[in-house]
């Protein structure tokens, strides 16, 4: 237990650190509330000199001038004044280091993540992995003030109050005074865990009663479609009615809180007043030491009570802290030095295994890719084709097994290096908000001109849809979605007819053309990988014939290659294939 | 599909706010009695507070020569708490408010056309009913409060009585005057800081959720650091927003502050000028004023927040009336809807700019089955909602037989379609109650038993039962069985026509191929569009419209269309 606390506390420091605190504001933050807490004691120690020592006012005037009672006016005005200003000061910087900070934060996390591996990537569902770097960095930001600049400050105030009402030189002041820490963390405790609890059970009840009625919102289509509306406004207002009674519910419960909260505090208000008063009587302290006593201990009780909270905030950062932790602290794909001189050469697959979870993608795969040959992968899906590409870009490292290019296990290349030598093109080619510009370029090491992007729009089919939504400049959208299915794919095409790379790795990139642009642009491929070592997926049997070695996976297996004339007479699987694209 | 939201701030401001408070209590009962009884006893608790007051600053100044202030004190304070506690009878009575406002929502929500409503997503119309809602009662709060604050200053008046308020009267009204004033700039500024920090925080959230989804891509391309600097500049245009959030907090802390900086003033200054002149020559009535002050300054806090709970809740109030001004539906209006070809006439479909239908030309034959088929994003599932008339053509015609479909009134349109989709939508409730959602008369035993057996939920039924509760969403069943309810309640309803979007996707292949099978052959007759990915279910249509790219690559009877068709092909077993 104790090692989980240290790490938790470790871990939280380090995100911090490395994320370079704003050492310049916290100080200043720092500054201005130790001078909220200092003047605030000064003006409790001071506030009971404007009373008269004496009971009879009119003539013990504790032979105080004018003058003095001016100074003494001007003096509390001043502190009182420094200690508002002061607070309002705190209130800004504060603002501005957690800014700060959670930008800091941000940054250190982004640079990190977008350089994982992978496999690291893919276990974290994206959206957790948006709240991480979003709203984890802001709640690991917000602490650090607590932290540095007001934790010190209350402190400053709980144990200042208490050396001030030492002075006045009567013990049992100091020790009724010491009493109220314990006191106000016990009554702090226990009022926040009656609330809590009470106000656990209804915020419970009213999510389930906002489920279905979130339900009924969802399916309001249903509803129409079934035309069902007068029954659904009934069981609306019945659910409605539901809802109603937890809300009085929580009314209730608000306000029974408040009152809990309300009288809780009497008690320590009675250890200040009771011991001072009874020795007030007797005459052991003047009204005026009273009045003074009675601002110190209340100022005192307000730093303690603005403790508790902290805990709770500070368990929230620390949680924040360790998620982001979690994703970030591992290893990126770069950490390691690669060789960055690539052997160009074949790509040997050799005894190659990889498993996802439980599911075996390759089962001891082996074949070569010759250089400058064509080679077409088919199989039905999930048969392990996508994950041999996978494989050789690297995303993935194999279970067991090696893969080599030139000779040379691909795990000892640096990886952009490595990359920089492929042109890869999926799928569903994504395309970036941005221009299209931006989307021909975004493989690209050196920019093209206009006319060079042009060509490669046409040689894709393209240009023509392209010049009619705006040109060049025309922005795709989120995702590409001001796109169709079929032009951002084209674009994607053309995009790697701008590229220059030895290997070229295509998975089914024709799926959404239709006919005629799928036989335009498949001659226009086969241009461009003229020479070039291609290695692809496709499902168009003029593509696969043509291929120099055709690779057939069953399964994760790979079942038979060699090349059409081939396999059509040796491989029943090759067959139903083929049949089955006909 | 992006989705822009009807409740855009510029339309919904322009409702004015008298006329919105109007519309917002038109044909909803206000609890007066509870929000009176409510109000009398808050004044009430104000009232024994203020009295407390003389005790208060009495034991302050240490002027108390018992502990008889102390114990009353503490005392009244306790009974205090209690009738403060009653004050929730006021609370309840406002709950009932809202629980108004909300049924009066509710039913007019049903009303609004399901193109309005599909344009505002689901999330939004939610959050209108649960707590914009809640701004209903906020004029009746806001009135409460300020009848509060003016009782506790009237019964602070005895106290305040005491001290010379000619000194001290001015300078506190100019005060309250100039705190107001902050608060009022500072409410005008959290509208504009808040939003634009949500804003930046949005577009993070959008530019991590693009590049997320494509991390795989974003490696092969080496484009590592284009992202991160992409993101760093909106990380820092995020830092700029929270910026300027702390310059809007630093004038919050002012407004608060300001009270009490001038209460400051008033009770040092005003001694120090009065000292001076000799009318003041002892300062307990200044100490007493100053312990009173931390009193009134609580009191004339509430005040000074009202700027920003006004604001809040005229935004609040606006969203509410906005929905109730939206147009309903109309049901009745067009004429009956008789058995037809449906047909699409050079129909064009645009979502913002990208062309999802592209001059298309499919006729749909009356009581035939045809599937629809194509790759992902060719249009399909754009034509299923032209056919719910949820959209309509931007170009083009859509005809039952010879009349347009949108001479045909909604009422007989939805009596004669339905829809079963991926999405099972399914309500909380039994399975039975879920199959015989949308049967308008008697449902025999036979034939519920056939619709079950054809869904094939024969299993589901005699291991769970019918009566089995099938939770919110039917979240208690798997996405298949889900899926089986939906298509046995489109069975039991029994429409003409049938349209099947996706409807077995969270089905095994080999659970998919039975079902569909049996569905078809049980619906033989009526006229089904079935989306088909599958050669299996393709097998049973009379016709097929093959879809790519939002282009009508080929339409006609199957055998026609199998055998030439290289997307037909490509289609896996």
């Amino acid at each position: 237990m104790k090692n989980e606390k240290t790490k938790v506390w470790k871990n939280y420091f380090q995100l911090l650190f490395r994320s370079k605190l704003p050492v310049g504001l916290l100080i200043t933050g720092l500054v201005f509330a130790l001078v909220e807490s200092l003047a605030t004691l000064f003006f409790d120690k001071n506030i009971g000199s404007i009373i008269p020592e004496g009971d009879d006012v009119l003539i013990d005037y504790s032979g105080m001038t004018v003058e003095e009672l001016v100074r003494i006016c001007a003096l509390l005005l001043a502190l009182g004044l420094a200690a508002l200003l002061a607070k309002v000061i705190v209130t800004y910087v504060s603002g501005l280091i957690t800014a700060k900070v959670n930008r800091n934060i941000q940054n250190y996390a982004v640079k990190k993540v977008f350089r994982l591996k992978t496999a690291q990537l893919e276990e974290n569902d994206s959206r957790e992995l948006i709240t991480r770097l979003t709203d984890d960095t802001a709640k690991s930001s917000e602490f650090v003030v607590e932290l540095f600049v007001k934790e010190l400050a209350r402190i400053v105030v709980a144990v200042g109050a208490i050396v001030m009402i030492a002075r006045f030189g009567v013990p049992t002041l100091v020790w009724s005074q010491i009493f109220q820490i314990p006191l106000i963390f016990a009554v702090s405790l226990l009022a926040g865990y009656i609330t809590f609890k009470n106000r656990n059970k209804v915020q419970k009840k009213l999510a389930e009663v906002t489920a279905r009625i979130a339900e009924k919102v969802d399916n309001i289509e249903t509803i129409k479609s079934f035309r069902n509306e007068e029954l659904e406004i009934e069981r609306g207002n019945a659910l409605l009615d539901e809802y109603d009674k937890v809300k009085k519910e929580a009314a209730r419960v608000n306000k029974f809180n408040t009152l809990v909260d309300q009288i809780t505090w009497i008690i320590p208000l009675a250890v200040i007043i009771i011991p001072a008063s009874l020795i007030m009587f007797k005459g052991g302290i003047t009204p005026a030491i009273f009045m003074s006593y009675f601002a110190l201990a209340n100022s005192c009780n307000t730093a303690l009570k603005d403790q508790v909270p902290v805990w709770i905030k500070l368990k929230e950062a620390q949680g924040a802290s360790l998620r982001l932790s979690s994703v970030i602290c591992t290893e990126l794909e770069n950490e390691a030095a690669g060789e960055t001189d690539i052997a160009k050469g074949d790509i040997v697959f050799d005894g190659v295994s990889v498993s996802y979870g439980e599911n075996k993608a390759l089962d001891n795969v082996s074949f070569t890719l010759k250089k400058g040959g064509k080679t077409a992968m088919v199989g039905l899906s999930g048969s392990g084709k996508s994950t041999v590409l996978n494989l050789i870009e690297k995303f993935y490292e194999p279970d067991c097994g090696t893969i080599t290019l030139g000779s040379r296990d691909i795990r000892d290349y640096d990886y952009l290096s490595y990359r920089s030598c492929f042109s890869y093109l999926p799928q569903n080619a994504p395309a970036f908000e941005g221009t299209v510009r931006e989307a021909l370029e975004y493989s690209s090491d050196a920019p093209h001109s206009d006319e060079e992007l042009c060509d490669a729009l046409k040689r894709a089919c393209v240009l023509e849809d392209i010049e009619a939504l705006g040109g060049l400049d025309y922005r795709v959208g989120y995702n590409g979605e001001k796109l169709s299915g079929g032009q951002r794919q084209k674009l994607g095409i053309a995009r790697l007819l701008l590229s220059d790379t030895e290997y070229v790795l295509l998975d089914e990139v024709t799926s959404a053309l239709d006919a005629e642009s799928t036989k335009a642009v498949s001659a226009e491929i086969d241009r461009f990988t003229e020479g070039k070592t291609v290695v692809i997926v496709s499902h168009d049997m003029e593509t696969v014939e043509n291929a120099d070695s055709i690779l057939v996976f069953d399964q994760g297996r790979l079942v038979a290659q060699g090349t059409h004339k081939e396999l059509v007479s040796s491989c029943d699987l090759y067959k139903t294939l083929v049949k089955e694209a006909k | 599909m992006k989705k822009q939201s009807l409740f855009n701030d510029s339309s919904v401001n322009e409702i004015k706010t008298k006329n919105s408070l109007r519309s917002l209590y038109k044909g909803v009962k206000i609890p007066w009695g509870g929000i009176l009884l409510g109000l009398i006893v808050s004044m009430l608790a104000m009232l024994l507070l203020a009295t407390q007051a003389e005790n208060v600053s009495l034991m302050q100044t240490g002027q108390h020569k018992d502990l008889n202030p102390f114990f009353a004190y503490t005392l009244l304070y306790i009974i205090d708490c209690a009738v403060f506690y009653l004050s929730v009878i006021g609370d309840k009575a406002l709950v009932t408010l809202n629980t108004r406002v909300r049924k009066k929502m509710w039913a007019k929500i049903l009303k609004i056309s399901a193109r309005d409503l599909e344009k505002e997503n689901p999330a939004s119309l939610l959050s209108r009913i649960t707590t914009d809602s809640e701004y209903a009662s906020m004029p009746f709060t806001i009135l409460t409060t300020v009848f509060s604050v003016v009782t506790f200053l009237l019964g602070l008046a005895g106290e305040l009585k005491k001290m010379d308020l000619s000194a001290y009267g001015p300078i506190v009204g100019i005060a309250v005057l100039l705190a107001l004033i902050v608060a009022i700039i500072s409410v005008r500024m959290v509208f504009v800081v808040s939003t634009a920090k949500q804003s930046k925080i949005a577009n993070l959230t959008k530019y991590y959720s693009e590049q997320l989804g494509s991390t795989k891509f974003i490696k092969a391309s080496r484009g590592e650091e284009r992202t991160v600097d992409k993101a760093l500049g909106l990380i820092e245009e995020r830092y700029g927003a929270e910026r300027n959030y702390a310059v809007y907090q630093l004038v919050n802390a002012l407004s608060a502050s300001i009270l009490q900086l001038a209460l400051f003033g008033a009770t040092f200054a005003a001694a120090i000028v009065l000292l001076k002149s000799g009318a003041l020559r002892d300062l307990t009535g200044t100490a007493r004023f100053y312990s009173n002050f931390s009193l009134i300054c609580g009191g004339l806090m509430n005040i000074v927040v009202l700027p920003q709970v006004i604001a809040e809740t005229i935004g609040g109030t606006k969203k509410i009336s906005y929905v109730n001004s939206m147009e309903s539906e109309n049901l009745e209006e067009g004429e009956e809807f008789a058995k037809s070809d449906i047909a699409f006439k050079g129909v064009s479909f645009l979502y913002d700019d990208k062309r999802t239908i592209d001059n298309a030309d499919m006729t749909f034959e009356a009581g035939k089955i045809t599937a629809l088929v194509g790759p992902n994003g060719s249009g399909k599932s754009t034509v299923v909602k032209l056919f719910s008339r949820l959209y309509k053509a931007e170009s083009g015609d859509i005809l039952a037989g010879d009349r347009p479909a949108s001479d045909i009134s909604l009422k007989s349109w939805r009596e004669n379609f339905s829809v079963v989709s991926q999405n099972a939508s399914l309500f909380s409730g039994t399975v039975k109650d879920n199959i015989l959602y949308g049967a308008k008369t008697e449902v025999s035993e036979d034939e519920l038993l056939q619709a079950i057996e054809v869904a094939g939920l024969s299993e589901l039924v005699s291991e769970k039962g019918l009566d089995y509760e099938i939770g919110v969403k039917g979240g208690k069943l798997s996405g298949g069985e889900q899926q089986r309810v939906a298509i046995a309640r489109a069975l039991i309803a029994d429409k003409d026509y049938l349209i099947l979007d996706e409807a077995t996707a969270n089905l095994d292949t080999k659970t998919e191929a039975e079902v569909i099978g049996k569905l078809l052959e049980t619906v033989k007759g009526k006229t089904v569009i079935v989306i088909a990915h599958t050669m299996d279910v393709v097998e049973h249509a009379d016709n097929i419209i093959v879809l790519r790219d939002g282009k009508v690559e080929a339409a006609g009877p199957r055998e026609q269309i199998v055998s030439g068709n290289s997307f037909m092909k490509a289609m896996e077993d």
